[in-house]
């Protein structure tokens, strides 16, 4: 698992932790059942507060994302589809967010922003596919 | 600090404002206190000679003497933090700075010199006061100049001939100089306006290379490394404190009783050329009034208050009891080879004298070593010593001598009275009621006192 | 369970100047604070009052349980603490002092001294004296955690290293943090740097305690709004209940705002405005804490455009 923080922006760290391990998650990076760093190895990896990972990994449990086993490190939890798809649209609504701010500011019709991002998401889906082919 | 055109030197007068206001505040004291200190009898011999005209001459001879001797030393040592404060790096960055200088430096030249021939002439002569005032302006630039290889040189070798002088021929050196002391006076101040002036001048001022921090007049040399802190006394015992505490106050000539037995070799020499030996009897005592070998706050000690007020006390009194005892042996060391001189038209000083002196410097140290408690004088910080400690220290050291000479001076005539005995026992008495009032003082003080 | 540190209304005067004032904080264990404040502002005297250097001239503060009148050797032999300013013989070089204080401590640990040493690249033989800034303050720092304290208390521990060092250093007590059970607390003007590591923030203005909180807690708790409004409504004056800091017109304006996630519906109703929020770092949280907000010159305005203080 690689995650990259800045512990220097303004958002907190553990966040940071936290959108990037559940982005691996549903992005598929990181398998059901795979397991993750303890968080003393983490923390020492990214120089950072080991209360902070813990407090990620905490928060992870919480959402299910991260299942954890007695005496073991954590795994990622297997996510039911619908539980997977709800997670997947909550993170790209995220993302999307600044981007319909700047569509209506720059005065875009909602149509006509809508089909952009269709063509752009239907070009990344077929350079996807050309990678794995 | 903006350069104002209209008062050259402003800018040195700053920067030597404060060595400037803590020697004129000690050098009256000095001047006062320090003559009283080689006559044989005290201030008995002074208040004698004041009265009648009997043994005039040879109070006039010892006082003459330290109308040379503290001339000398302060203005010495005063034109050297001049030059000190001239090395900074500050006095590289302002413009036309050296120039500026050179009429500050006269006048700070002049006062030091001034303070010490007003002293000299209210106590001798008019006469004297002149040869002061010369002395003053000649060591001053003496000291002003020591990184220049010729005058240090002329300096050194000047101070030895006339030491040579004084030792061989001081008889007729003194009525030489009586007699001549204007003259002397005046080619002393000429001598020394030439050699600063030479001083000042752009190029030698460019010769001269910028101290490092470390170093100047009280931070020293390097130190020699003379030993590692051995393990053998843990510091959390009540000796291993008294050891570290030594080990954290070695002196320029290796550790401290290297420094000890130094300063009574030097005095007891220096002593017998200059017809003084009383003050290797009460200088080394001194300096421990100014510096012992107390904790010097070097970091935050693992040891509860009231350890370290004991520490402090214990250091102080084996400080104390230390020097005294080799200073007594020296003492009767000294008379037992007849290497004992005091003035030439021989009031003798019988070595019962000098010791009971001695002992009462013991009995009064505390005085001067509380004034250490808030915390050490020994230059051997960085930081700057507050003002206020020197002056506190000044004044202990003022109290402590008051006190023993005032002792001493009343003591013989009830002595006489008295059975031995008893009047050991009164004496040990005081000692322990006077160490024991140290102590608890110390204690209450190290209670309620924020450290360093 | 006593904490580390309690300190309870804690004033303390100098003559007549008050350099603490009404502090009370009390640290739990295991804890990793970072005491931040402008120069003046109290820091190395409250960490002096922690470690019983200064005695308070009213209030109360025990540390790992003693009253900091009568620590002894037992408290004092399990806190370490590095200076500002340290008074280091100026004779004595780095390898005899690291030697002589060692001997105060019976915890102390000479492997780890080495380690240190080696990989702090530490001049051993430099006198203290004359050593540069950089070596004296790793020493300083190989002195107050070599014997292994429950409590370290760093004043300043990284201002003259250079960045290299500081990464050693930080890296050196995140270990340590994770190995011992140790309590620290670090002062430090580098913000940048210490936010990497501490977990939470004392904040001290002029002997008072201005923030006692999680970094993660200051964090979110303060951002910065970009905000348009197409049809230039925007007011002139905006709520001084949360708006700290504003400047621009009724088209857009820039403004950094207090506990923004409960304002941020609301000001977007009011105003039918766009808002983008971005989140602040420490170093731009700092001047809000200490009460210098409009004084920065990141809120300056261009010239033209309105400038809002808020006091």
């Amino acid at each position: 698992m690689v995650i990259r923080v800045d512990p220097n922006s303004g958002i907190p760290v553990y966040r940071q932790i936290v959108d990037q391990i559940r982005f691996q998650v549903g992005s598929g990076l990181l398998a059901p059942g795979t397991e993750l760093p303890s968080t003393r190895a983490l923390s020492r990896k990214l120089g950072v507060n080991p209360m902070t990972v813990s407090k990620s990994y905490a928060v992870l449990e919480d959402e299910g994302v991260l299942d954890r086993r007695p005496g073991l490190t954590l795994i990622v939890a297997a996510l039911s589809p619908s539980k997977r798809e709800h997670t997947a649209m909550q993170q790209l609504r995220a993302t999307l967010e600044p981007a319909a701010t700047i569509a209506s500011q720059l005065g875009v019709p909602a149509r006509q922003a809508g089909s952009l991002f269709r063509e752009m998401v239907e070009k990344s889906d077929r350079d996807l596919k050309k990678e794995t082919a | 600090m903006r350069a104002d055109p209209r008062l050259p030197g402003y800018a040195l007068s700053r920067l030597l404002w404060r060595p400037a206001a803590l020697f004129v505040a000690l050098v009256p004291l000095w001047a006062v206190v320090f003559p009283t200190l080689f006559l044989p009898n005290g201030p008995s011999d002074l208040m004698a000679a004041l009265h009648s005209g009997v043994g005039r001459l040879e109070v006039q001879y010892a006082l003459w003497r330290e109308s040379v001797l503290v001339p000398g030393v302060l203005g010495f040592i005063f034109g050297g933090i001049t030059h000190e404060a001239l090395q900074s790096g500050v006095s590289w960055m302002l413009p036309r700075y050296r120039a500026r200088i050179f009429l500050t430096t006269t006048v700070v030249a002049v006062l030091c010199a001034l303070l010490v021939a007003v002293a000299a002439v209210s106590v001798i002569s008019l006469r004297a006061g002149v040869a002061a005032f010369g002395l003053g302006i000649l060591s001053f630039a003496a000291g002003w100049r020591p990184s220049d290889p010729v005058a240090s040189r002329a300096a050194r070798w000047t101070g030895a001939l006339a030491l040579a002088a004084l030792a061989i021929r001081p008889d007729q050196l003194a009525r030489l100089a009586e007699a001549q002391a204007i003259v002397l006076g005046l080619a002393a101040s000429i001598s020394g306006a030439v050699l600063l002036g030479a001083g000042m001048t752009p190029g030698t001022a460019r010769k001269r290379v910028l101290l490092p921090r470390a170093s100047g007049l009280l931070g020293g040399k390097e130190r020699m490394p003379w030993q590692s802190f051995s393990h053998h006394l843990s510091p959390r015992t009540l000796p291993g404190l008294i050891y570290a505490g030594f080990y954290e106050s070695p002196s320029k000539n290796g550790g401290r009783f290297q420094a000890i037995t130094f300063q009574i070799v030097f005095l007891s020499v220096f002593g017998w050329i200059v017809r003084s030996s009383s003050m290797v009897a009460t200088l080394p005592m001194i300096f421990v009034g100014f510096a012992g070998s107390q904790l010097k706050d070097v970091f935050a000690y693992p040891m509860s208050r009231r350890r370290r007020a004991d520490a402090f006390f214990v250091a102080s009194l084996v400080d104390a009891v230390t020097m005294a005892a080799v200073t007594a042996g020296a003492v009767v060391f000294l008379f037992s080879m007849g290497w004992w001189r005091t003035n030439p038209a021989g009031s003798t000083t019988t070595l019962s004298d000098a010791l009971i002196g001695l002992l009462f410097l013991l009995l009064f140290i505390p005085l001067a070593q509380a004034a250490q408690a808030p915390g050490p004088l020994s230059s051997i910080r960085r930081r700057k010593i507050p003002a206020r400690q020197w002056i506190l220290c000044a004044v202990g050291v003022g109290l402590w001598m008051g006190a023993s000479l005032i002792a001493r001076f009343n003591f013989t005539p009830l002595a006489n009275g008295m059975p031995a005995l008893l009047v050991v026992a009164v004496v040990l008495a005081s000692f322990v009621v006077i160490q024991t009032a140290f102590w608890a003082s110390l204690r209450f003080y190290f209670a309620r006192r924020d450290f360093a | 369970m006593t904490h580390p540190v309690e300190m309870l209304d804690i004033t303390k005067r100098f003559g007549k100047k008050i350099a603490l004032e009404s502090v009370s904080l009390t640290l739990p264990a295991r804890s990793l604070v970072g005491l931040v404040g402008r120069n003046g502002s109290g820091k190395t005297t409250l960490l002096r009052h922690v470690v019983g250097l200064y005695l308070p001239t009213s209030g109360e503060c025990r540390t790992l349980g003693t009253a900091s009148h009568y620590l002894g050797p037992t408290e004092l032999e399990r806190i370490g603490f590095s200076q500002q300013r340290d008074n280091f013989l100026d004779w004595m070089r780095a390898r005899q002092l690291i030697r002589y204080v060692s001997a105060f401590y019976p915890r102390w640990d000479r492997d780890l001294e080495e380690y240190f040493v080696g990989l702090l690249d530490i001049d051993l033989e430099a006198r203290m004296g004359t050593a540069s800034p950089g070596n004296v303050q790793k020493v300083s720092f190989v002195l107050a955690t070599c014997h292994h304290p429950e409590l370290l208390l760093l004043d300043e521990p990284l201002s003259d290293l250079d960045p290299i060092a500081r990464h050693d250093v930080l890296t050196i007590l995140l270990d340590r943090f994770e190995r011992d059970d140790v309590t620290m607390v670090i002062s430090s003007h580098l913000l940048y740097d210490i936010e990497r590591i501490v977990e939470s923030i004392v904040c001290l203005e002029k002997g008072r305690i201005v923030a006692d909180a999680t970094l993660d807690e200051l964090k979110e708790n303060f951002a910065e709004w970009m905000v348009t409004s197409r049809e230039g409504l925007l007011p002139y004056r905006y709520d001084p209940a949360y708006v700290i800091t504003s400047e621009g017109d009724r088209f857009q304006a820039r403004m950094v705002v207090r506990d923004p996630e409960s304002h941020l519906a609301q000001f977007r109703s009011a105003y039918s405005a766009q808002v983008e929020s971005h989140p602040l770092r420490l170093e731009a949280i700092f001047p809000l804490l200490v009460g210098n907000g409009g004084k920065t010159a990141a809120w300056s305005g261009r010239p033209g455009s309105r400038v809002e203080v808020e006091a």
